[in-house]
């Protein structure tokens, strides 16, 4: 479905990169996007969704090459924006309307139908969906951290995507939103990438995952649960670090991993 | 080791000299331009300006001409049909405004980009303090309006209306402001933790 070959990004301002990333997503494929703070993997979501580009390498959507030109192609656009869709970190990002009925209708809307009626069942089934039919004449913008990003959630959704690109989805939900989060993404028949950093969410979402190292590039790419048995794979990523104590007076190290513990 | 870390002190002193004169000539710059009363005299300078930026010149004049579009032309059309109206229209003066306004943020621009605002207040703290707090508010704005394009153009699936554009302008605007008021709460919490406000 989506195909990076050789890719490589550089942040003009810090000077950090992604260096020659080449991966390949199917379709129907749950992949968990691992990586400490700060190793590119918002930035790899935003490639993957065509709003940044490459300075070398290639990206495939569905065979074809991403570009800035082919993305100024109104039709191609607009079916890349409805199949292909990225649920950012900070969910206020998204949320510029003034009901929450109007944030999910706003992409429906730019599909170009005329059927008000359909648009409207469709918003309001997304909003019972993610819990938010009480709130669907709020504003957006007074809504708690976690109901920003189930709105956010719900406009994507209502698009009925191929691919569904989520950053930190975590990041601002209480863990009972989490867990309801990981229920309906393991229960989707679409393709989802999901980055994070926490090693517990990885374990119950994906089946593949790809671990970035701090220099922007992949260190595993294969089973969740290989990755995250690996300690040193671990260490290497920036994902668990060396716990010094003394033990009978004599001092001890092991590698700790925060969120995460094996069976 | 003793001369090793005698010549890194040397270079970095010299870096903070060099940063300094830069600011000392900035500030002079600022003080001369509006001395200046005659719009052939900036023009000249504007041009002096622009061969001295080197390759990077169309970019900072972009970026000015950006920044400054919509306060000037709004002064410029507000002074224009005021003066035309009472009878006392005069063009120089709208040109001398406007090349002053012009100049004097082209050299804003330019010094930013080329010396480190806290390498030149290396020295005085107080000024460091507020350029470190004031560099920190803008990383963070600019993280701010950077996602909030990416996530419009994310979301748009056609070329967005006028109403859409405006609708995110606010959101991005009230998001702005209540950050920007978070952070000061902050920063004054942080400051009054560590005894700023106990003389």
């Amino acid at each position: 479905m989506i195909e990076l070959a050789n890719l490589g990004y550089r942040w003009p301002d810090t000077g950090s990169c992604l260096a020659g990333l080449t991966l390949k997503i199917e379709s129907g494929e749950k992949v968990v996007l691992l990586g400490a703070n700060g190793c590119g993997k918002s930035t790899l979501l935003k490639l993957m969704n065509g709003l940044i580009f490459a300075e070398s390498g290639e990206l495939r959507w569905k065979g074809g090459t991403i570009s800035r030109a082919r993305l100024k192609q109104r039709e191609f656009a607009r079916a890349f924006r409805r199949e292909n869709v990225l649920l950012f970190q900070h969910p206020e990002a998204m949320l510029f309307n003034p009901t929450v009925r109007e944030e999910i209708a706003y992409s429906l809307r730019q599909l170009g139908t005329d059927d008000t009626d359909g648009i409207m069942a469709s918003v309001e089934y997304w909003a019972a969906e993610l819990g938010l039919s009480d709130v669907l004449e709020q504003a957006p913008f007074n809504l708690s951290g976690g109901q920003k990003q189930k709105v956010a959630l719900a406009c994507l959704l209502a698009l009925d995507p191929q691919l569904l690109l989520l950053d930190e989805p975590s990041a601002s939900l209480d863990p009972a939103t989490v867990g309801w989060l990981v229920d309906t993404l393991v229960h989707s028949d679409k393709t989802i990438v999901v980055s994070t950093h926490s090693l517990s969410m990885a374990a119950e979402l994906g089946e593949r995952c790809i671990v970035l190292g701090c220099g922007g590039e992949i260190l595993f790419d294969g089973p969740v649960h290989s990755a995250l048995s690996d300690i040193g794979l671990l260490e290497r990523a920036g994902l668990a670090h060396r716990h010094r104590h003394r033990h009978n007076g004599e001092l001890h190290t092991h590698v700790h991993v925060h969120d995460w513990e094996k069976d | 080791m003793n001369s090793v870390k005698k010549t890194a002190q040397t270079v970095v002193s010299r870096q903070w000299l060099a940063a300094r004169g830069w600011l000392l000539l900035y500030l002079a710059g600022v003080v001369a331009i509006t001395f200046i009363h005659y719009p052939a005299a900036l023009a000249v300078l504007l041009v002096g300006v622009l061969a001295a930026a080197g390759m990077e010149r169309w970019r900072y004049l972009r970026r000015t001409v950006l920044a400054i579009l919509m306060f000037n032309l709004t002064v410029s059309v507000g002074y224009a049909i005021v003066a035309l109206w009472q009878g006392v229209f005069v063009a120089d003066y709208l040109l001398l405004v406007n090349l002053r306004v012009l100049l004097l943020m082209y050299l804003g621009f330019w010094f930013i980009a080329r010396v480190s605002l806290l390498d030149a207040l290396a020295g005085w703290p107080t000024a460091s303090l507020l350029a470190t707090l004031a560099i920190s508010q803008i990383k963070t704005f600019e993280r701010i309006l950077s996602d909030f394009r990416a996530a419009f153009e994310s979301r748009n699936l056609a070329r967005p209306r006028w109403l859409d554009r405006s609708r995110h302008a606010a959101a991005l605007t009230q998001t702005l402001l209540d950050k920007s008021l978070a952070a000061s709460s902050e920063v004054t919490l942080a400051m009054r933790s560590r005894g700023a406000f106990d003389d």
